[in-house]
């Protein structure tokens, strides 16, 4: 069952800014990554889930709701962390917590204190001289606290610390084992690697490809990188068949692509050369990804 | 309406209100210990003004307008367009709060404010009266705040529109503060010079006109004009604010 949908939403701020024609879904327990260069839409894709826009065309709904003319019912089982945390300044963090329970009708502060334990906040500074990384924190108990069905998350480790981010992409798996259905906007590949189940790129409003982020982790061909010991040995290795992806002479290395059932296949030929080295260049999201960022692939 | 979004906004401003108050009730003070102390020119040409005319003159024409309209431009401003251009306005929209509660929520704390600061004002004149004995014309008096009251709720109104119109604080301020200050201005420049009489038809001032209200006439329908100027932009407002984007 989708839980969030977009459909066909449009939202154009000129200069190609904006959302166009956008279409995706998240299913109930899904983790949804979003990936894309700055201004390439993501924000204005969460404003319009929150409510907060409302759609020159097409529209956001979740749970089955307009986004736009249901937002208090939706706002009930949502949690979100904006890109930007902005806060209050006459306050302490623990009584800005406090007021968004409020605000919430939320009386059970027992996840939020687990929280705050959990992610080392001190609550008594006053959120004016917080640092960027204890504001984050801030937005993550005020998001998690009322133990939301729903989370949109934007950019939400950023400003943390290594051990915070590795605390936050436990906890982002242990609400999916729970069932929440998550839309989770990054730019850190490692996030969304660990985390999304399913990673759109969107750029200049429109999402350029789709993938399953399992297709990245099994995938049956994989990058070496071969260092022979002299030029000749290159030389005379080049005749054989692999998928050569990289042939560089001055370092006397190449980059070979391999399917798994062909590995046999390079490890016996290599028996005839002398090689320094042979690695396994791993393939991750952000390799598949690059292209899309640099605007090679359209 | 929202207690914890109430609290909120008294916490926020309740410290510029009480500077304004009390900035207000010490001029009404002097104004009435001044004319406590006044040459009473006894003998030949007995000086014969009341206090009220002294108010007219110097208090409600000038202070009395200026001094809320101080506290409307920085408290209206701040109560909408400042928390949406900051973005502090997305943690409290980000909770099944509506927008209509958390404008309407404001808009009271604001109008409430104001009210307020009106019947302190007032209550220190009637109190001045007293210590002063300066035998002043309280029901005349008391029409005389009215009208302000209804003054300053119209210039509280289209700050507040202001705010809620636009999303950035720079915007909001330039047409919040500056439609009150032309009208002030084109107010004083018809009355100074006669071949620019006409331009008190543009101005809000021209409803609030004390030595009307002293005569006994032609007050009431400007009384329900500023009325029905702030009844309109608070409603304004609402709607504005209820259906805009919200670059948060």
């Amino acid at each position: 069952m989708d839980i969030i949908k977009i459909e066909n939403l449009t939202k154009d701020y000129g200069q190609n800014r904006g959302v166009f024609d956008l279409n995706f879904s998240v299913k109930k327990g899904e983790i949804y990554g979003f990936l894309g260069p700055n201004g390439a839409g993501k924000t204005t894709t969460i404003r319009h889930l929150l409510g907060f826009s409302r759609p020159d065309k097409g529209n956001a709904s979740i749970n089955g709701m307009d986004c736009w003319l249901k937002p208090r019912i939706i706002q009930e089982k949502l949690g979100y962390i904006p890109g930007e945390m902005a806060l209050p300044d006459n306050m302490t963090g623990g009584k800005f917590i406090q007021m968004i329970a409020e605000l919430r009708g939320l009386k059970d502060m027992t996840f939020s204190n687990e929280l705050i334990k959990r992610f080392d906040l001190d609550v008594k500074t006053n959120l004016k001289r917080m640092s960027k990384g204890t504001k984050q924190k801030i937005g993550i108990v005020v998001a998690f606290m009322h133990d939301p069905e729903i989370l949109l998350l934007d950019e939400p480790s950023s400003g943390l610390d290594p051990l915070m981010q590795a605390e936050f992409i436990d906890l982002v798996r242990e609400e999916k084992s729970k069932g929440k259905t998550i839309l989770l906007s990054s730019h850190m590949f490692d996030e969304v690697e660990k985390t999304c189940d399913r990673v759109s790129i969107i750029k200049q409003g429109k999402i350029v490809t789709t993938i399953n982020v399992k297709d990245i982790e099994h995938r049956n061909k994989k990058t070496y990188e071969i260092k022979f010991a002299s030029l000749e040995d290159l030389k005379k290795f080049k005749t054989l068949e692999f998928d050569v992806i990289e042939y560089n002479e001055e370092k006397s290395r190449v980059k070979l692509e391999v399917c798994d059932k062909d590995i046999n296949l390079l490890i016996n030929s290599l028996n005839n050369y002398k090689i320094d080295y042979i690695s396994e260049i791993k393939y991750t999201l952000e390799d598949y990804f690059m292209n899309f960022y640099r605007g090679e692939n359209k | 309406m929202s207690k914890t979004i109430l609290k909120q906004s008294v916490r926020n401003n309740y410290k510029i209100w009480l500077v304004i108050t009390l900035v207000l009730c010490l001029f009404l003070t002097m104004i009435f210990a001044a004319f406590n102390l006044r040459d009473t020119g006894e003998g030949e040409n007995p000086i014969s003004f009341t206090i009220l005319t002294l108010l007219t003159t110097s208090f409600y024409g000038m202070i009395a307008l200026i001094i809320p309209m101080i506290y409307s431009i920085f408290v209206g401003n701040r109560l909408i367009a400042r928390e949406i251009d900051s973005g502090i306005m997305s943690s409290t929209l980000n909770t099944p709060i509506t927008r209509n509660k958390v404008i309407i929520t404001k808009a009271v704390f604001f109008i409430s404010s104001i009210i307020l600061m009106m019947a302190v004002l007032t209550l220190v004149g009637l109190l001045m009266d007293s210590i002063f004995n300066t035998d002043l014309d309280i029901s005349t008096y008391l029409l005389i705040n009215l009208g302000l009251t209804l003054y300053s709720l119209a210039v509280s109104g289209i700050v507040f529109l202001s705010s809620s119109i636009f999303n950035k604080s720079s915007n909001a301020m330039a047409l919040g503060a500056g439609l009150p200050l032309l009208f002030y201005v084109l107010a004083l420049v018809a009355s100074l010079e006669d071949s620019f009489d006409f331009l008190k038809y543009f101005s809000l001032n021209t409803l609030f006109n004390t030595t009307n209200i002293v005569a006994g006439s032609n007050y009431i329908i400007p009384f329900i004009a500023m009325f029905v100027i702030a009844i309109g932009t608070y409603v304004a407002s609402v709607i504005c604010f209820k259906n805009k984007d919200l670059p948060i």
